[in-house]
Order: C-alpha cells, then sequence, then structure tokens
C-alpha cells in the first residue's frame, strides 16, 4: 500500500512538472532555433509556396558566432532578383526595372525572422508549443507550434533539424488550421561556407542605385494618430522611401509584420471600387486607399477582416478629427 | 502514333516506352483530347492499384498541358523543321517534343509541389470572393492561352507591387496574377 501511494505520489509530481519541463524545453529549442539560423553557414533552395504560385530561390548564408552574418537570396523563377544582407545594409537588385535599392536592415534571416530579443513579447500573444514531426529537405524535423492566442493574427509553424537546429521550413496557417503560405528548404547543405562571391551581389556595373534611409525618430504624420495596431505590434522601424517623399513605417509583433506606407497625394474625391479592395497573396493582405492626403498603402501577413479594422481606422481616424 | 493508340498510352503511363516511341505518344497526347483524358484515367487508375496516396496527377492536367503548350508553341526557334525526311527523325523536332514532354512535366512538378504544400479555404473573415487554390490554379491556363486586353493598372494594385519587395524579407515577383482581389468593406462599426 505504501509502495502504490508513493508510485502515485510520484505519477503526479511527473505530471505536474511535465508541462513546465516542456515549455522549458521548447523555449530552449527556439533559441537554439534563433542561434543556428544566425550562427550556422548552410546554403541551399528555398521555396517559397502559397496559392496561386510557387517560387524558388537560391541561398546563401555565413554565419558568425557573435550572432552576425551575411547572406543572399537569388531568385530562380521570374525575374532574376537578388537581395544582399551585410552588417547593417541590405542591397537588392531589380532587374527588370534596372535598378539596385539600398538601404537599412531589419532584423531577421531570410528563413526565419525572430528574434531573440522578441521571444518574451512572442510567447504574450502566441502559445508556443512542440509540433509533430516529419522530413524536410531530407533531414528529420521537429515543429515548433507558436500558435496565435488571438484572433489578431496567423498560427507559425517552423521546422527545426533535428541534428543542427536549423529552422528548415515556416508555414502560416489560418485560425482552421490550413496553410496559407510556406517557406522551406527544398535542398540545404549545413556547414557549407558560401565563398566570398557568392555572397556578393551580381549586377551590372553602371545600374542607378536607390537609397532608402532610416527615418530619424519623430512624430509621426498625424493620420497615423488613429492607427489600430493589434496586441502586441510596435513600431520596429521607419524608413524614408526609395521616392523621396514616401514614408515607410514598419511594425511586428515578433512574427507577423505590418508595413504602412505613406505617399502624399491628392484624395480622390470619389473613392472608387478599386480603393476598396483588400488584395491577398498566401498570408498577405494588403489595402491602398487614398486619404488624409495621401495614398496609404498596408501591408501584412494578418487575417483579412484584421487589415481591414487597420485600413478602418485610419479613414475613421482623420473623419472624425475633421469634424 | 498517328491514330489513337491505346496500348501505347498505357504503355507510356508505366514507363514501358523507349525515348522515340514516348515522343510520338506524348506529340499525339498534345492533339488528341480523347488520349489526353485516356491518360488521366490511367494514371488514376494506376495509382489506386498500387494503392499510392500521394500526389497524383491534376484532373485537369489535358488542360493544363494544353495551356502551356499553346504558350510554347511561339517560342519554337524558326529553323525547326516540323516534317521530317520519310524515316528520320530530325534532332531538333526530337528536342521540341522532349522540351513540351519537360513542360508538361514542369506543370505538373509544379501542380504537384504546390498541391501538397498548401490547401486552402477562405478565411473566417475574408471575403468569401477569393478563389481557392484549385480555382485560382484552374484559371491560370485559361488566362495564359487567351491574353487579357492590357489595361492600366489601377493605382491602388500598382503601389501594393511596388511595395511588395519593400515589405517582403525576399525579394518576390509581384506579377497582378498572383494576387487575389476579394472586396474591402469600409462597415462603420
Amino acid at each position: 500500500m505504501g509502495v502504490s501511494r508513493f508510485l502515485l505520489g510520484l505519477a503526479a509530481c511527473l505530471l505536474l512538472a511535465g508541462p513546465a519541463l516542456g515549455a522549458d524545453d521548447v523555449d530552449q529549442q527556439v533559441r537554439a532555433m534563433v542561434r543556428a539560423a544566425r550562427q550556422m553557414d548552410y546554403t541551399g533552395v528555398l521555396v517559397h509556396g502559397m496559392p496561386g504560385g510557387v517560387e524558388s530561390m537560391r541561398f546563401f548564408h555565413a554565419g558568425s558566432a557573435d550572432g552576425t552574418y551575411r547572406e543572399r537570396l537569388v531568385m530562380l523563377t521570374g525575374p532574376a532578383r537578388e537581395l544582399v544582407r551585410t552588417g547593417d545594409s541590405v542591397r537588392r537588385y531589380h532587374p527588370e526595372a534596372g535598378r539596385v535599392v539600398v538601404g537599412p536592415r531589419r532584423g531577421g534571416t531570410g528563413i526565419f525572422r525572430l528574434d531573440a530579443g522578441d521571444l518574451e513579447r512572442v510567447r504574450a500573444h502566441y502559445h508556443v508549443a512542440q509540433g509533430p514531426t516529419g522530413r524536410v529537405a531530407g533531414r528529420e524535423a521537429r515543429a515548433i507550434e507558436f500558435r496565435a492566442g488571438d484572433d489578431q493574427r496567423f498560427t507559425y509553424r517552423i521546422w527545426r533539424d533535428e541534428a543542427t537546429d536549423l529552422p528548415l521550413q515556416t508555414e502560416i496557417l489560418n485560425r482552421d488550421g490550413r496553410v496559407q503560405e510556406t517557406f522551406m528548404f527544398a535542398t540545404v547543405d549545413p556547414g557549407i561556407r558560401p565563398q566570398d562571391g557568392e555572397l556578393e551581389l551580381h549586377a551590372p556595373a553602371g545600374l542607378p542605385v536607390v537609397h532608402r534611409q532610416r527615418l530619424a525618430r519623430g512624430r509621426p504624420p498625424a493620420i497615423l494618430d488613429a492607427l489600430y495596431l493589434p496586441p502586441g505590434f510596435r513600431l520596429k522601424a521607419r524608413f524614408q522611401g526609395p521616392d523621396a517623399e514616401g514614408r515607410h513605417y514598419f511594425y511586428s509583433d515578433g512574427l507577423a509584420t505590418l508595413s504602412v506606407f505613406l505617399d502624399p497625394a491628392a484624395d480622390h474625391p470619389d473613392k472608387s471600387a478599386e480603393d476598396r479592395e483588400i488584395l491577398q497573396r498566401g498570408a498577405l493582405r494588403a489595402c491602398s486607399l487614398s486619404h488624409g492626403g495621401y495614398r496609404v498603402t498596408v501591408l501584412g501577413e494578418l487575417p483579412g477582416r484584421v487589415l481591414r479594422r487597420i485600413a478602418n481606422s485610419l479613414e475613421d481616424g482623420t473623419a472624425e478629427a475633421g469634424q | 502514333m498517328g491514330s489513337c493508340d491505346y496500348e501505347a498510352v498505357s504503355a507510356l503511363v508505366d514507363g514501358e516506352l523507349e525515348e522515340q516511341e514516348c515522343d510520338a505518344v506524348i506529340r499525339h497526347l498534345n492533339e488528341c483530347r480523347e488520349c489526353c483524358h485516356l491518360f488521366e484515367r490511367f494514371h488514376a487508375t494506376r495509382n489506386l492499384v498500387r494503392g499510392e496516396s500521394g500526389p497524383s496527377v491534376p484532373g485537369d492536367f489535358c488542360e493544363r498541358v494544353s495551356a502551356a503548350i499553346a504558350n510554347e508553341r511561339p517560342h519554337m526557334p524558326d529553323n525547326v523543321t516540323p516534317l521530317p525526311e520519310a524515316g528520320q527523325r530530325p534532332a531538333t523536332v526530337a528536342r521540341t517534343a522532349w522540351g513540351w514532354a519537360a513542360t508538361a512535366a514542369g506543370l505538373v512538378g509544379v501542380a504537384l509541389v504546390a498541391g501538397v504544400l498548401l490547401s486552402r479555404t477562405p478565411a473566417p473573415g475574408d471575403a468569401g470572393s477569393s478563389p481557392t487554390l484549385a480555382q485560382s490554379s484552374q484559371s491560370a491556363p485559361s488566362e495564359a492561352a487567351t491574353p487579357a486586353p492590357t489595361q492600366p493598372e489601377p493605382e491602388n494594385v500598382a503601389a501594393i507591387k511596388r511595395y511588395l519587395p519593400e515589405h517582403s524579407s525576399f525579394v518576390p515577383s509581384s506579377t497582378g496574377a498572383e494576387f487575389q482581389r476579394t472586396r474591402l468593406q469600409l462597415d462603420k462599426r
């Protein structure tokens, strides 16, 4: 009898301790994944899939122990665009436009945008849990799920390489569990350090270079005073657009991102149907309105009605201010 | 293979044809809708018999191949000889036939990747007019086969496409066909 009581108590202790140990374990896995994505060397082919299209790109990543890294993406489908992240800058080559765009870099890598510093904030708005096991790019993988804590955002499922901790695939799921968009390695070679030439932007000499500058801190335009942001979203960066007058405000909750672009423009006296649409591309929803003396363009990986509410807030806010 | 040879179609599905025989059957499939549908059915049957639950040939395979070929033909080099000498197959024709087969294979590959990677229904709160993956993938070839008259792009669409690379963490292509349009109802709360 004494033994069975002891066993019952032990089982109860294990049951109680289980979730806590599991949470710590998942937390460690997330941190290991963030670290691997930045510090490891790897090359591979990335596939970006969504309803209506699949794109692929070659990916080169050179990490370092201090977390700084260089990486290059070369599109294999569509225009042969390229992107190179080095130090604090990002350079993009747009062959179809015949120009190179240079600007400051945002956080995150091409395959995994989460910063370790954002993890606590992410935990406040997502339930982080162990996901299923499977194979990605021929490698054994285990998923970590960042389940949306409310209906204001999507769920993220990140597949982690069990051998190296490298994130191999990111899936964005709606609240029905349907995949909206996926970003995955089709092939990957961890531990292969790209050569210097593979990390440089390959663009013809003499192309015009357009610079995007980081905007100094200051009061945003009044049209943004009424901007609705889902809980957990914060302003992460602000840029001056390639066209000097434009402004780009970039928000994130650590995983999901939202961009608001402002271009000075005359209001359309008659708002046409085209001005009242949401465009959808995978998990991305986008809307562009002419209002308050601006062409306001909003893009974000957010449910359609959340983006609609954000757009509404801009209109309602300035309308109220004008009354 | 000028006329319908159902056994050859079956042999193609089973991978039992020589390269030159494949050329002929594939050319015939490009021209004969009935045999193309037969190819679909054979393929589906084979998967059932083998108990394969994995990716299969999409139901609209024939239409998509036809549309792809319709797009490919204008790009044929001018020096391709359409009618070979008797008993002799010009290498350019063989390459073209295989090029079409490769196009078909590529299409199937992309369709399978898309099908395997993605399954989507409109999320609650999204406008119901948004097409599903299946609808959008089926409509794509017909759009490609019948080019729409060029119209000036609405300002909102142009702005969204212009800013997509600025928002994204990579450099996605931003052709309009990849956007699905839904109605934004600016309801007052």
